[in-house]
């Protein structure tokens, strides 16, 4: 190739045009890479046998204690526990991404070598994860809805709200996921763990299971500093019309969550987007120099 | 060449598939601390869920029990079901095959030294169990507690060897196997609410396959012994050691005539030395 049309590549692949298209590709890769080891139906049970399991664990934890009635909290923690997994997807999982595409089909120096963002490449990964535990949670809302004695019907769903809160919370997701493969990209042998102790810690600190008001002050302070707390309030609130209330009449779940208004709770996320984005950003900027003058590109340490 | 009886190559064979497992822990305790960590994370939600449903303080003790014994699930699905896939693309496979070393002495070893990793996680995680959360557990039948343990674990690395087995002929489809049994096997074993629950509420189909996976019983009669008198088992713990004798015995006949059939077709079809597929 010469050096002019070299020139004038390097130059397209600062556009708009040229990211609209490495994204788009990187997330038709995604969804080949998560998908194509199986036909579709084989492919769909996978999908949705591993969050139907849980869902069954919680609605047995729950009746055992509760009883045969579902109530408000059997709501607070089936919604949430349909929502944890696309936070799981976009956050966790993002580390699996970077060490795959290094350590086990070893093509992340090809990707490097591409004229292509790496950065775009990375969100449009997550984007394809993100669109699996979109489509897992929609799935098991309306088993939830049609099995298991989940409230939620089209009537009760706050539509406009949920128009503002589910793309804040998709920008915060995707951001802390850039964040999570920017720290996958510089740890050697340590990275399968990075998106399992994430999950684990989402699990615990942002309020999917139980109220943050439960936890003790120290996990509290971390679990109203967690955006994505705020983003399951706001989806729980939008989804089934209101605040969610003990099931023994005595007020909300989490009283705590309750005295922030929906336009608090939108304000929050739009703030916790703005930073969040940014911040991934440069700090993905700088770990990407550092990964590089590291030789972390093409180490292989797991596989 | 010495002559070697079959019985020591065999107990060599373990030992020294035993060996990188153990010893690897002392190269890698960055590893140990993380495999500890992430089940005491994830084991104190449910904890908390079950405080924020005012739930008597024996649910907690059912939750680090089952965090506990999730360690040796958790260690068989990775470490003994996948492991022969893994060998398989690192090129090993090829090579135990190539020596004289029998298949099944791997299997037992890699099983010795896999029980020995998922113990220091599960000592671990009960501690911590126990020390955070104020458990208390019931010592008065330690004894029969410990010989259901161990009877639990052989069927359990049992079932894992007969699944080794089998994922030596699966490609990619071994990993995501390998990540679709989590989550099913926590409900079927009833590892964060009693198992009576899951069987007065599941159609008998579910139920059976419940009651073929090692740590449905083994935990129910730990949990009746460890936490009496306060959730009813299924059966008494005494007719659930023995129901773990049979699936003990079943295992290991299965998983050793699935090995010699497995390794036979494998041979056949040259897929022993296929590293990526």
């Amino acid at each position: 190739m010469s050096e002019t049309s070299l020139t004038s590549l390097g130059s397209n692949s600062s556009t708009i045009d040229a990211r609209w298209r490495t994204y788009r590709v990187a997330a038709w890769l995604g969804w080949k890479v998560e998908s194509n080891w199986a036909d579709p139906l084989v492919f769909f049970i996978y999908a949705v046998m591993r969050p139907i399991s849980t869902a069954l664990v919680l609605l047995l934890m729950y009746v055992v204690i509760a009883g045969p009635q579902r109530g408000g909290f059997f709501d607070y923690i089936y919604i949430s526990n349909a929502l944890y997994l696309i936070a799981m997807q976009a956050i966790a999982n993002m580390s699996w991404t970077i060490l795959e595409d290094r350590e086990h089909y070893r093509t992340l120096k090809y990707i490097y070598t591409a004229p292509i963002s790496l950065y775009w490449y990375l969100i449009g990964r997550a984007t394809a994860r993100m669109l699996i535990g979109i489509m897992t949670c929609l799935f098991l809302l309306v088993v939830g809805s049609l099995l298991l004695g989940l409230h939620l019907s089209f009537g009760s769903v706050q539509w406009a709200w949920l128009a503002v809160y589910f793309p804040l919370g998709m920008i915060v997701l995707i951001s802390f996921g850039i964040i999570i493969a920017g720290l996958a990209l510089l740890v050697p042998r340590n990275g399968e763990f990075i998106g399992e102790i994430l999950a684990g810690m989402l699990l615990l600190v942002c309020s999917v299971y139980f109220p943050p008001d439960i936890l003790p002050s120290v996990l509290r302070k971390l679990s109203l500093a967690m955006p994505v707390t705020y983003w399951l309030e706001g989806m729980r609130r939008a989804l089934t019309g209101g605040i969610l209330q003990m099931d023994n009449g005595s007020g909300a779940i989490s009283p705590i969550l309750a005295s922030y208004s929906n336009a608090t709770l939108a304000m929050i996320l739009l703030v916790s987007g703005i930073l969040s984005a940014t911040f991934a950003y440069f700090f993905y900027q700088t770990i990407e120099r550092l990964a590089k003058a590291r030789g972390m590109i093409d180490k292989t340490t797991g596989f | 060449m010495t002559k070697v009886s079959p019985l020591v190559l065999f107990l060599r064979t373990a030992r020294a598939r035993a060996a990188p497992r153990i010893w690897g822990m002392k190269r890698e305790p960055s590893w140990v601390f993380l495999e500890v960590m992430v089940p005491i994370i994830s084991t104190t939600a449910f904890v908390y869920l079950y405080r924020s449903l005012h739930a008597p303080q024996a649910y907690v003790g059912f939750v680090i029990l089952g965090a506990v014994i999730s360690a040796y699930w958790l260690n068989v699905v990775w470490a003994m079901a996948m492991q022969l896939h893994w060998e398989k693309k690192e090129g090993m496979l090829q090579l135990y095959v190539l020596s004289p070393a029998p298949l099944m002495a791997v299997l037992v070893g890699m099983s010795y030294g896999g029980i020995i990793m998922a113990s220091s996680r599960a000592i671990v995680t009960l501690a911590a169990g126990l020390l955070l959360f104020q458990v208390q557990l019931s010592t008065a039948e330690l004894p029969m507690v410990f010989l259901i343990f161990a009877v639990t674990l052989v069927a359990l690395y049992g079932l894992g060897m007969t699944l080794s087995s089998l994922f030596i002929h699966w490609g990619r489809e071994a990993w995501h196997l390998a990540l679709a049994f989590h989550e099913p096997a926590f409900f079927l074993t009833g590892m964060n609410f009693p198992l009576s629950k899951l069987f007065s509420s599941v159609p008998g189909i579910i139920a059976f396959v419940s009651a073929l996976l090692p740590i449905s019983f083994g935990l129910d009669a730990m949990r009746q012994l460890l936490l009496p008198s306060n959730i009813p088992g299924v059966f008494s713990p005494g007719t659930e050691l023995l129901i773990l004798v049979g699936l003990g015995v079943m295992f290991l006949v299965l998983a050793y005539v699935a090995l010699q059939r497995l390794e036979y077709k494998a041979r056949v079809e040259a897929t022993l030395s296929l590293r990526w597929q």
